[in-house]
Order: C-alpha cells, then structure tokens, then sequence
C-alpha cells in the first residue's frame, strides 16, 4: 500500500518535472530577434547600400545552435525586392552586421526590412521599416526637366501674347486718336 | 444704317468718292485709304470743300507717319486691318460713316477669299455699330472678288 503511495508521488513528481521541463524547451525554441537600423539607413535611395545589425538572443540558453538569417527588403506590398541568407552559429547571444543593396530602379516609397531566424528550434521573425526617397539625380532631371517646361512655356506664351499685346496698343493708339480729334472739334 | 457697294469706271472714281463723301455733311468719317496717301486724299477732298476736320484716316498706301492722328496699316494685315476699323467704330460716338477707297486694291496683297472674309467681317460689324459704309472699286478690276461680296452689301451699284 505505501509502494503504490510511493508510486503514485513519483508519477506525480515525473510529471510535474516533464511539464516544467517542456514550458523551458518551448520558450527556449523562439530567439529573440531585433533589428537595429542606423538613422543614416532610415531615409536611403534606389541603388544604396542598407547596413543593418541583426541583434539574436537565444532565450534557451543551452547550446550552440546553428540558426539561418534570412533576411530581406520588401514593398509595401510584402514582395521582397532583395533578400539574402546567411548561417550562423549562436550560444546564447549574438549580433549580425547584414547589408542589402537596393537594385537601381527600385521607387521611391515605404519598405520593410524582414529577418527570419530559422533553427532546429523554430522561426522567429523581425521587421523594420525603411523609407526610399528618390535619388538626387533622378531629382535633378526634375528639375532640369520642369525648367525646361517653363523656359518652353513662357516663350509659348510670349509668342502667343506678341499679337494680342499688338492689338491692345494699337487700340489703345485708336484710342487716343479719336478722344484726341474730338476733343479739337 | 447700310451699307453699298459702288463700282465705278477708274477715271470716275475720285469724283464719286468726292460727291459720296459730300453726302455725309457733319458727320465723323473713317476713311479707309488703299489707293493714295493720306495726304494726297484729304487734299483731294479739301479741295472739294469737304470738312477733313472730323474724318478718321486709315493709310494702307504710305509708311511714312507724318501725322500722329493717322494711322499707317500695311494693305497685307488684313487683321490688322480689321481691329483698327472695328475699334474706330467702337470708339466714335454717335452716328458715323466708312468709305473703302478701293477694295479691289486688296487684291494685290492678299487672296480673293482673305479679302470676301475682310469684307464680310468689317460690314457685320459696321452693320452691327449703325455705321453707313460704302465701298467703291473700279469697273475693271477684281470681277471675282465683286462676285463674292455682293451679297454683303445692302446696295450695290454700277456707274
């Protein structure tokens, strides 16, 4: 009777271990990842490098663990426009410094730098976002291009005025003539 | 008003112009000049005892501005032209009479149907403003043109 007692408060004790013990190995399947992006990398344009650091804390705390950084730059649609992988191998804590350049004709707009953590452990995700301005250059052809549409527009109208600006002076010459002639009469 | 359209044997056409003129007594005139200078035109009329004092001249035949109260239109600038007569209606008051001295001249510098549209611009518009025109041209000349303004004219008569 106290043997199966005894056995019941084993069982009882096993159970409570392998419960404990699996809420440590689900939390230790997740990393935390965080993705600093320096204020110089907030604003860029087409064609530039993006540095990044992949910050990846292993919550486990156990043992080396070979993970795969996927990381990426998405529209604002969510389709990657770059992305690239890279593996490592992580204890307890790491950083990453990563770089992704953006192709040449990628538009001005929003973007989003996603980083997937893939391990025997899980997946774990991080995202930031990301800004593209147009290049100086493409604004430089703006500009050039507006001023050329002004240069071509004033002289538009200057030649369409010429005739209408004749009229008026020699109305304004009918004009005085008349009131001119009266007044002598 | 009305307007009419007088065509003439060339060696009548100062007299006619002369004793058409006469008609008007006091009233302002425009004088639409295409076949002699301003001056060469008031001289004529002077000499018929016509009062010039009150007549407006439009020269199409000299550049030369020798008098600030005319004005000297290339007889090719038809909207020119056009504008200086429509704003000399516009701008006269009370009753007031245009004579074309010669339309046929027109023909010279720009094309029949150019001269119909001038003519048929200026009489709406002469029709319009109450003023009394009168076109002349000589017999021999510009029979096509007659032929397309005719019917812009109340009047049209043959000497």
């Amino acid at each position: 009777m106290l043997s199966a007692n005894r056995l019941i408060l084993i069982i009882a004790i096993i159970l409570v271990i392998c419960s404990v013990s699996s809420i440590i190995v689900s939390a230790a399947q997740s990393f935390n990842v965080e993705i600093e992006l320096p204020d110089s990398y907030k604003n860029v344009n087409p064609g530039n490098d993006v540095w990044f650091t992949i910050k990846l804390l292993n919550l486990a705390n156990t043992q080396r663990v070979d993970v795969t950084l996927n990381y990426e730059i998405a529209d604002s649609n969510g389709k990657s426009i770059i992305h690239n992988t890279k593996t490592v191998a992580i204890e307890t804590q790491a950083s990453f410094v990563a770089d992704l350049k953006l192709p040449e004709n990628s538009l001005p707009g929003d973007y989003n730098i996603n980083v997937v953590v893939n391990s025997s452990m899980g997946e774990s995700t991080a995202t930031t976002a990301l800004k593209v301005s147009a290049s100086k250059n493409d604004m430089m052809l703006y500009y050039v291009l507006a001023g050329v549409i002004g240069l071509v527009l004033i002289i538009f109208f200057v030649i369409k005025s010429r005739p209408i600006l004749k009229k008026i002076k020699l109305k304004m010459k009918i004009n005085k003539i008349v009131k001119d002639k009266l007044k002598k009469n | 008003m009305t307007s009419q359209l007088t065509i003439t044997a060339v060696e009548k056409l100062q007299s006619e112009i002369t004793s058409k003129t006469k008609t008007f007594k006091n009233k302002i005139g425009i004088y639409v000049s295409l076949n002699k200078t301003q001056k060469s035109t008031e001289e004529l009329l002077q000499k018929s005892g016509i009062d010039t004092s009150k007549m407006f001249f439009i020269d199409c035949v000299s550049k030369e501005k020798v008098r600030e109260d005319v004005l000297h239109i290339p007889p090719e600038d038809l909207d020119k032209l056009s504008t200086a007569i429509q704003t000399f209606i516009k701008d006269i008051p009370g009753e007031k009479f245009m004579i074309i001295d010669a339309l046929s001249t027109l023909l010279i510098y720009n094309n029949e149907n150019k001269v119909a549209k001038f003519v048929q611009d200026i009489t709406d518009y002469a029709s319009e403003n109450q003023v009394y025109v009168v076109a002349f041209s000589p017999k021999t000349q510009g029979e096509e043109l007659l032929n397309k303004i005719f019917n812009f004219f109340d009047t049209v008569e043959k000497k």
